[in-house]
């Protein structure tokens, strides 16, 4: 965790057909990047990297294939960003469709809508804040332009609102109760929520929660809703093995997680 | 006909309506697409799946990665800090002196497992005096561990200190038996008595933080006693931190609301100007008894100092030169200790030959005139004599795994699938 960088691996590399080494790194002080960077993001459209900087409050941008001490592409980054916290960008979404990258911060309780092609000191579009939200510590958001919804994975559970949702505007919905394992997540641990559009399922991974010491340690999930599912509804499917850390493989239907599994889940597609 | 089909409509519609809304949603560009029955809901069942992966798309880095170092010299030991979550985060004794090999080195003690807690372990401090090892975290828990010099296996430490997650650079100052330890969340030294513990109502003596400090991102730290200083490597990635600010989690209560609010959460936060920004890396040179929002005596800064991502700094009093694992680079530096602003190194250790690849520690072992190197990419501690310079190979090479093997390079952070170029993105 010292070394900051990212390590770009072969998708369909199977580590018990041999060593597998990254094809390339992403790591220097011309990167800009720190060691907390917790998420990337791929923009396929315009063929870029996105990775969040949360101690210089900034988001990067790079190519898609880029390697070594390479500068980023350009930077949104300045007071008008609205950008805080110590840890608050650690996180980022995409909406390749109406070119819009989307951030929680954790400590204002808020999500931050920018323009994607834009750089240096700018202003969000939207800015989701205020008592209506329900939004509290807010760790990732998930948007997913054809159906027009947009998720947050906060302490309540996950609050759903419209894609283009401004200001303080009530939740269309929320997914928490003891039947989700979701909700009062107090000293929530990484999670993630990921909108897969074209089969319109909700996916989460995560759900531990932070302890203290002595503290038996609560473990990580993974879960599959559907759209319209709204309340203390159970999931569809639920996995043990889960991590907050992962990202989907629509064509062979694999979710791929941080630590390295790669696991077959049709269910989620 | 017609007004008794329209009423009726009208009548089905304000039903329907009145049916589905607690399921629309509670306004604010609720959605048709979100209603649903809530009857299926609450008859349905959960489907657990347990399966295995179908493969793994990295391999499991069996091998210790080498991250701090410190040294006890009257006993000719080393100790070093390994972060490889898959072996288990340890903390790994070896002799300083030893027969040069090209083979892995084993440890004579290791501290490791869930009762020594070590988290993602940075730095190492060690006191022969008193016999204890401190280590530090940058996460995992926000607590400095003490351990016992001698301890091996699975220990829990004597004591804890409560630092802060983030935490990166310990030093153990001797003379005055404080330590000194840097946060990068928050970019902040904290100072601590080498006994403060987990229960004392306020442990730190006192800090350094604040604007006028120019910390930003800081890492590696020595206190160097005789000419009164702090020295301090930061990477240079800026946010405004207010002097006394500490790192809060979700879940943690702020000082000022305990016993007020239940939790940091109680309170819709403020929406402010974002104040982050990018410096150069720098090495800032502090007064020892420098304490809240003060500037740097100087620092060396620039791109003549070839700083790139500095991670542990040690100062070699007998040279009188600031020594720099400088990890962005595959290089170690070295300034003169008075050196200020926009200073070339007086030399740099760095080349295929010297074996120096993604340096993470370094230390000097004034007893034997040799400079101590923890190479994390390539899972090595380096040894080279005092004054080694350009590309010289180590005297010897402390391995943890066969030579020429790589660390998997990577910290499990996150991830990211890229379908046009079928390739998996990990951030550390």
């Amino acid at each position: 965790m010292s070394h900051p960088r990212i390590s770009v691996f072969a998708g369909s590399a199977d580590a018990a057909k041999g060593t597998i080494i990254p094809i390339r790194t992403l790591q220097g002080q011309a990167t800009l990047q720190a060691r907390t960077a917790h998420e990337v993001a791929v923009d396929t459209v315009h063929n870029e990297i996105v990775v969040p900087n949360p101690f210089a409050q900034a988001i990067l941008f790079y190519r898609d294939d880029a390697g070594g001490d390479e500068k980023p592409l350009r930077i949104i980054q300045g007071p008008k960003t609205l950008l805080g916290g110590s840890m608050d960008t650690d996180n980022i979404a995409l909406d390749t469709v109406h070119d819009e990258v989307y951030t929680t911060q954790e400590s204002s309780d808020t999500v931050l809508v920018f323009p994607s092609r834009a750089s240096g000191d700018v202003a969000p579009l939207r800015v989701l804040h205020g008592p209506k939200t329900e939004l509290r510590f807010p760790r990732r958001v998930a948007v997913d332009p054809v159906n027009n919804l947009m998720a947050v994975v906060a302490s309540k559970g996950i609050l759903f609102f419209d894609r283009s949702a401004n200001g303080d505007v009530s939740p269309s919905c929320v997914i928490a109760g003891p039947n989700t394992g979701l909700g009062g997540m107090e000293g929530m641990g990484l999670s993630k929520v990921i909108l897969n559009a074209s089969a319109k399922k909700i996916i989460f991974g995560g759900g531990s929660r932070r302890v203290q010491r002595g503290q038996q340690k609560e473990k990580s999930f993974m879960a599959v809703w559907k759209y319209g599912d709204c309340g203390d509804v159970p999931p569809l499917y639920k996995m043990k093995q889960g991590s907050g850390r992962f990202d989907l493989n629509t064509k062979t239907k694999e979710i791929i997680m941080s630590g390295g599994n790669v696991i077959s889940m049709p269910e989620a597609f | 006909m017609g007004r008794t089909l329209g009423l009726l409509t009208a009548v089905t519609l304000a039903l329907w309506l009145s049916w589905m809304a607690p399921w629309i949603g509670r306004g604010g560009g609720a959605s048709l697409a979100f209603a649903q029955n809530p009857g299926k809901a609450e008859a349905r069942r959960t489907i657990l799946i347990d399966r295995k992966p179908a493969r793994h798309w990295v391999g499991q880095d069996p091998y210790s990665n080498f991250n701090g170092v410190a040294l006890d010299e009257e006993r000719g030991e080393v100790f070093i800090s390994n972060d490889n979550t898959v072996t288990g985060e340890s903390i790994e004794v070896f002799h300083t002196v030893f027969m040069p090999t090209d083979r892995i080195t084993e440890p004579l003690r290791r501290i490791s497992g869930p009762k020594a807690d070590l988290g993602s372990i940075c730095s190492l401090a060690v006191s022969p005096e008193f016999k204890e090892i401190f280590k530090v975290n940058s996460d995992g828990n926000g607590e400095m561990g003490v351990y016992p010099l001698d301890a091996n296996g699975d220990v829990e430490p004597i004591r804890w200190v409560p630092t802060s997650h983030g935490a990166w650079g310990v030093f153990l100052e001797r003379k005055f038996d404080e330590l000194f330890v840097t946060i990068e969340h928050v970019n902040r030294i904290a100072v601590y008595g080498r006994t403060a513990q987990l229960t004392d109502d306020d442990p730190v003596r006192r800090y350094i933080q604040g604007p006028k400090t120019q910390l930003a991102d800081p890492h590696g730290i020595f206190v160097d006693v005789e000419k009164n200083e702090i020295y301090v490597a930061n990477h240079g990635h800026w946010h405004y931190t207010e002097p006394g600010e500490s790192f809060l989690q979700e879940g943690s209560v702020p000082p000022e609301l305990k016993g007020k609010r239940s939790s940091y959460s109680d309170v819709i936060r403020p929406l402010l100007p974002s104040t982050g920004k990018f410096l150069p890396p720098s090495i800032a040179v502090y007064s020892r008894m420098a304490s809240g929002d003060v500037a740097p005596l100087r620092v060396i800064q620039g791109s003549m100092t070839r700083l790139n991502l500095p991670l542990g700094l040690f100062v070699d009093t007998v040279s009188h030169q600031i020594v720099v694992a400088n990890g962005g680079d595959d290089s170690v530096l070295f300034f003169d200790a008075n050196a200020t602003g926009d200073a070339a190194p007086v030399r740099v250790l760095k080349g295929p030959k010297s074996g120096v690849d993604g340096p993470t520690g370094v230390v000097i072992d004034k007893k034997r005139q040799e400079l101590w190197v923890t190479n994390w990419t390539n899972h090595t501690a380096t040894v080279y004599s005092r004054t080694a310079d350009g590309d010289t190979a180590p005297l010897r090479t402390l391995r943890s795994a066969p030579k020429g093997t790589q660390a998997m390079g990577f910290g499990g952070a996150g991830v990211a699938y890229n379908p046009k170029r079928d390739e998996i993105l990990a951030p550390n």
